[in-house]
């Protein structure tokens, strides 16, 4: 039995001691889940249902000279909910209770449910651009004028698809309202969304107009300590500059970022405190969707030059963690991980310690594959010898006395030598477009891409390691190749031939 | 049941297909001794994946409806597969939730507290707070690949993803967990995110 087979083990047995949720009654929920979907399918299949199909036609079908649709009526079908609120008037299908502000779910269920949302448009257009959606135009009472555009939305395709309805109301001072609709079963939602239209007017003293999602406002972080302190070391590592106390020293004792050498790490003497700086494509890349949508709880402190500063802290055992997710505009993105002890001179610390941050002209430029520098490599030497892993064709050439291993639970492929192994995988997903500035880029023979980044690090007991990895794509496939090897030039050498010899066979 | 007298959650991931126990005269009926019958072996997927007893239950009920809504197609097959399905994906299937899983940084979680030395297995408090910490797509392979002894070509169709990424979800999520709860289960390790490594 090998150790990942005990430590699944071990895991297996934890789980085993979990219960079911006592409070649950397995009849009265099935007695429940009846009933919805039983009231459900009487509000869409009965007498209403056959209005609803009237409306579906009058409505999005029968498009009038002017290109513009009317609703089939103003009427509350029987079962919905008259509602007002930020402007529009409005109703809302029977089994949508109101839980927060603009929106009307179905039971607690937030997974997924159910939905109607009405909130001030966000910037986005109704429909982005290659979206291949066409808004379209509707009448609805009171508006200056109102468009709206209808899909399914899933991520698992096997699965029946969400409906979706976006309708934005644009009121006569300019506001501009959208009323959403969610509904699970894609195959009513249509039905359901033409209802809700006809039921849509503007009232424009109908309440207030709450916030579009995602623009939530981040709240300024409370003791920020802009500035250098007198005496403190300044750093710059992948175009994000900071400083540090008097007598921190870089640690690279701790293997708590990946890959090796796209990190810095500096700590106090004595191990209380530490400031982490990780280059993070991933935060480069971030759409704005998800730039302008805050961490909750989250804060922020102005940072010139940067478009995302989103800060969360985590306290446990006696420690406060703060993460800072930053993005300089256009430019590269990090995450700043500071611990300190969690009191009140370690929460001064920690604001102190971003207070220092700040970008240099590196920040600017996210470099792309093209734009890394070039692995230099050893010569790989006669007594190695050629073997395939087997793994989307993948060979190298290995030191004499190298055998395969086993590899651990997940791992496709090993081999191993004294003091250094070698692991090869298949990869999910693809090469990220935006790469590490710390990472090379090498030519292997059949693949479409390299990316490799090598460093000290340490493995997961902690001991200190070399660790040099090569991700290699070809096409929609990717595979991971990992050397480790005891830290100093003689693993970097080594490394150095095991990817000058590597390449892809096969297609 | 274990000695503890616990029910293993592994007992119900056979491979062979949920069977309704007690059939009524009509498929309501039907469809309630499933949910009866079910439910607690749902509720404990659900807690594992979810680690909250109230998101479970929402899953559950979720499960449930879902599952009835296709009784018709699925009760001559597995419709306890169906619903572990629903609750397995529900998170990707959760749009609404897509964006916020994404900006949720594992390292914001971090397990509770825990007594040095009084331990010398993974207890099961532990381990859920552990996987609340792993990326939702690493925690749906592990729950399903390892503890639920799923096949990677099982864990890989239920979740429709490819038997690679199964592999690759499922030993980050090992390493990772390996890091979170210390090789010995007993010491938790420093939690940055660390992508894309295996140890």
């Amino acid at each position: 039995m090998t150790l990942q087979d005990d430590f699944v083990t071990e895991l297996q047995h934890a789980a085993d001691r979990v219960e079911p949720v006592a409070a649950l009654d397995g009849a009265a929920m099935g007695r429940r889940a009846v009933h919805r979907v039983r009231a459900r399918r009487a509000a869409l299949t009965g007498v209403g249902a056959l209005a609803a199909v009237g409306a579906v036609v009058g409505l999005w079908q029968g498009t009038s000279p002017d290109g513009v649709v009317s609703p089939a009526s103003q009427d509350v079908p029987d079962g919905w909910t008259p509602v007002a609120v930020g402007g529009v008037r409005l109703a809302v299908p029977p089994g949508l209770e109101p839980t927060v502000d603009g929106v009307w779910e179905q039971g607690p269920d937030d997974e997924g449910g159910d939905l109607v949302q009405v909130q001030a448009a966000p910037d986005a257009p109704l429909a982005s651009p290659g979206s291949g959606l066409t808004p379209v135009d509707v009448r609805v009472p009171g508006a200056e004028s109102a468009r709206y555009v209808t899909e399914e939305h899933g991520d698992d395709p096997s699965f029946d698809q969400d409906f979706v309805g976006r309708l934005q109301v644009t009121l006569e001072s300019g506001d501009v309202v959208q009323v959403s609709l969610v509904w699970v079963d894609g195959a009513e939602g249509e039905a359901v969304f033409s209802d809700l239209l006809g039921t849509v007017s503007v009232e424009e003293d109908a309440g207030h107009l709450p916030e579009p999602d995602g623009t939530a406002v981040l709240q300024p972080l409370d003791g920020y300590a802009p500035g250098i302190p007198e005496g403190w070391a300044k750093g710059a590592f992948a175009g994000l500059e900071y400083a540090v106390p008097r007598g921190w020293a870089d640690d690279d004792g701790v293997a708590d970022a990946f890959p090796a050498g796209a990190r810095v790490r500096s700590a106090s003497a004595d191990g209380s405190s530490a400031l982490t700086v990780l280059e993070s494509a991933d935060v480069a890349g971030w759409p704005d969707s998800i730039a302008s949508s805050p961490l909750d709880p989250a804060s922020t402190f102005p940072l010139d030059g940067a478009d995302v500063v989103q800060v969360a802290t985590a306290t446990e055992d006696g420690v406060d963690r703060t993460t800072a997710h930053l993005r300089r505009e256009g430019g590269r993105g990090y995450v700043v991980t500071v611990e300190t002890p969690a009191s009140a001179d370690g929460r001064a610390l920690t604001r102190q310690l971003l207070g220092t941050l700040g970008f240099d002209a590196a920040a600017e430029q996210v470099p792309t594959l093209r734009d890394l520098a070039e692995l230099p490599t050893s010569a790989v030497p006669d007594t190695w010898r050629e073997t395939s892993s087997g793994v989307l064709g993948l060979r190298m050439a290995l030191p004499d006395g190298w055998a395969r291993a086993t590899p651990p639970d997940g791992v496709d492929w090993s081999a191993a030598g004294s003091g250094e192994t070698v692991t090869v995988m298949a990869a999910a997903g693809h090469l990220p477009d935006r790469v590490p500035a710390a990472a090379s880029r090498y030519e292997v023979p059949g693949a479409d891409a390299a990316v490799v980044q090598q460093g000290d690090d340490s493995t997961a007991d902690g001991e200190p390691c070399f660790l040099g990895t090569v991700q290699l794509r070809r096409g929609d496939d990717a595979v991971v190749l990992e050397y480790t090897g005891p830290r100093g030039e003689a693993s970097e050498e080594r490394f150095g031939s095991l990817v000058r010899s590597l390449r892809l066979s096969g297609s | 049941m274990t000695a503890d007298g616990a029910v293993p959650v592994v007992a119900e991931s056979s491979a062979e297909p949920f069977r309704v126990a007690a059939a009524g005269d009509t498929p309501a009926d039907r469809f309630t001794a499933f949910a009866a019958t079910s439910t607690p072996a749902l509720s404990r997927i659900a807690y594992l994946l979810s680690g909250d007893e109230h998101r479970a239950g929402d899953l559950v009920q979720l499960a449930l409806e879902r599952t009835y809504r296709a009784w018709a197609r699925v009760e001559d097959g597995d419709p306890f597969a169906y619903a572990r399905r629903v609750i397995a994906t529900a998170r990707i299937d959760g749009w609404r939730r897509t964006r916020r899983d994404v900006l949720s940084d594992p390292a914001d979680l971090r397990p509770a507290p825990v007594p040095d030395g009084t331990r010398t297995v993974v207890d099961r408090d532990r381990l859920v707070r552990a996987l609340r910490q792993l990326p939702a797509a690493q925690r749906r392979v592990v729950v399903l690949r390892y503890l639920l002894d799923r096949s990677e070509a099982q864990t890989a169709d239920e979740l429709n993803i490819s038997v690679g990424s199964v592999k690759s979800s499922g030993s980050r999520g090992l390493a990772r967990l390996r890091e979170l709860l210390g090789a010995d289960g007993t010491t938790p390790a420093p939690t940055t995110t660390r992508k894309g490594t295996v140890r």
